[in-house]
């Protein structure tokens, strides 16, 4: 059911619809982060690091939007852990677009004769750290509670395939001295996918409580 | 956790008209507890039902089972006198008798015959307006009208009223929806004292004030019960649809 007060009404669907521009621009982020990374392409990257400003201003935006609705209509009930929720949720997204800027500024310098194959593994863990915040985006507006749970939980998956991804870069740095300043940045990058995993997992514990009102195992 | 008062499948009628649906609802003693609803919803209705005030209604017809320390209120032999010690009523707008503050207070406690000695009921009196934290701010002129007093002053007096007589329960219906914010915040702080001496029960239509001063929250419409509970999770996260759409302005 809608508000009463229609003003109110449009305030929360205004939140709603730049929370949706910004999980947009992130998931575009994502997808040309993960390209460059694969092509090095540097007009790309700077696609994805200009994008970064839209972000931030999505950010602030919503974040005035509830700091106003807070002090002016006192929300309660689904409204008030909706805004609650946002507040939070827009902290990770828009780390996460600090993260995918690291990942395209790092990526389009990697040497091209850097073997194929570490390559090919940053670009599936890349892949599933996309997915999983593309699941995770359309989970929060479609408040699924046991698709939360589930996806949170594939950030085990992101933290293994890092950990090996590590491991083998650690590894071809031994025996290629030259390397090493790339072989750093695709470690950074790695990291950088790994740390979205975490943000993605916030979120899904927000949507949680956006959803049950406590947080899980609490 | 004790009930000061327990009801059980109360019917409420005006006339043909039905305007409590079944409602079993108990009272924690030394809480508060909300009764909240869109106006028409039962709630003040319900809450007279607690001290037979809808008696005076001709038309009016109470069904089902009210007690207070196990003592039906409607079919025992307890006279409305005796109901209303023990249950005592603040209502919306502050109306102090046209008295002087001194007898405002003073009138239960005489007409209950606590005492005659003049200096055991200044006691009372002061006393009673201590605990509605008005004593300080009147004890220089006790024999002013009681109608001289501010509206906030006014309704701490009917409070101090109702409480000189010794209640159980201490009924508020709306309470401050005639005062401005400050008197609002000093009832409210007062009824926060008041819980550990008193339980109250307090119809408001403001929802904030309701999340402010109480611990139980119970939620009517269209006269029913749709949900009660702990005040923090009735608004934060409440159960029912209905509770969340009333709560967060969303009305049909």
């Amino acid at each position: 059911m809608q508000h009463t007060d229609k003003n109110y009404e449009n305030q929360i669907n205004l939140i709603n619809e730049k929370l949706v521009k910004m999980g947009s621009i992130l998931e575009q982020q994502f997808s040309d982060a993960l390209k460059v990374v694969a092509s090095r392409d540097q007009n790309l990257a700077n696609k994805v690091i200009e994008k970064d400003d839209l972000i931030n201003q999505l950010n602030h935006d919503i974040s005035d939007l509830v700091f106003q609705i807070i002090a002016m209509r006192q929300p309660m009930a689904d409204d008030l852990r909706f805004l609650f929720c946002s507040i939070k949720i827009i902290r990770d997204l828009e780390r996460i677009g600090d993260h995918l800027t690291t990942v395209a500024k790092k990526g389009y310098r990697v040497s091209t004769n850097i073997p194929d194959q570490l390559i090919e593994k940053l670009e599936v863990l890349g892949g599933k750290a996309s997915v999983m915040t593309h699941d995770a985006l359309n989970c929060l507006f479609e408040r699924k509670l046991a698709q939360a749970d589930q996806i949170a939980e594939r950030d085990n998956i992101i933290d293994t395939l890092h950990g090996n991804f590590i491991k083998d870069v650690l590894s071809y740095m031994k025996g290629h001295d030259d390397f090493i300043p790339d072989s750093l940045a695709l470690i950074q990058i790695s990291k950088g996918i790994e740390r979205i995993g975490d943000y993605v997992t916030n979120i899904m514990e927000e949507v949680h409580f956006l959803i049950e009102g406590k947080y899980n195992n609490s | 956790m004790v009930n000061a008062i327990t009801t059980e499948n109360v019917n409420v009628f005006y006339g043909d008209k039905q305007a409590i649906n079944n409602i079993s609802l108990n009272f924690l003693k030394n809480k508060v507890t909300a009764l909240i609803g869109p106006s028409g919803c039962g709630k003040s209705t319900f809450l007279r039902c607690l001290n037979r005030m809808n008696d005076v209604i001709e038309i009016c017809r109470v069904e089902g089972k009210i007690s207070i320390n196990d003592q039906d209120i409607y079919k025992d032999q307890i006279e409305v006198e005796q109901l209303r010690e023990k249950v005592g009523m603040v209502f919306q707008k502050p109306n102090p008798f046209p008295k002087s503050i001194y007898d405002n207070v003073a009138y239960g406690p005489r007409i209950h015959g606590f005492t005659d000695k003049k200096n055991e009921m200044d006691e009372i009196v002061a006393t009673a307006l201590k605990k509605a934290g008005l004593f300080e701010e009147v004890k220089d002129r006790l024999d002013d009208l009681g109608t001289s007093l501010s509206g906030g002053q006014q309704q701490r007096l009917c409070i101090a009223r109702a409480i000189a007589v010794k209640p159980e329960v201490i009924l508020m219906d709306e309470p401050c929806s005639a005062l401005d914010p400050i008197a609002t915040s000093i009832i409210e702080e007062l009824i926060t004292e008041l819980k550990e001496s008193y339980t109250i029960i307090i119809v408001t239509h403001s929802m904030q004030q309701a999340a402010r001063v109480s611990d139980k929250t119970a939620f009517f419409h269209l006269g029913n019960l749709i949900e009660e509970g702990d005040t923090t999770k009735i608004f934060t996260k409440p159960d029912n649809q209905k509770t969340n759409d009333y709560i967060t302005g969303r009305f049909g």
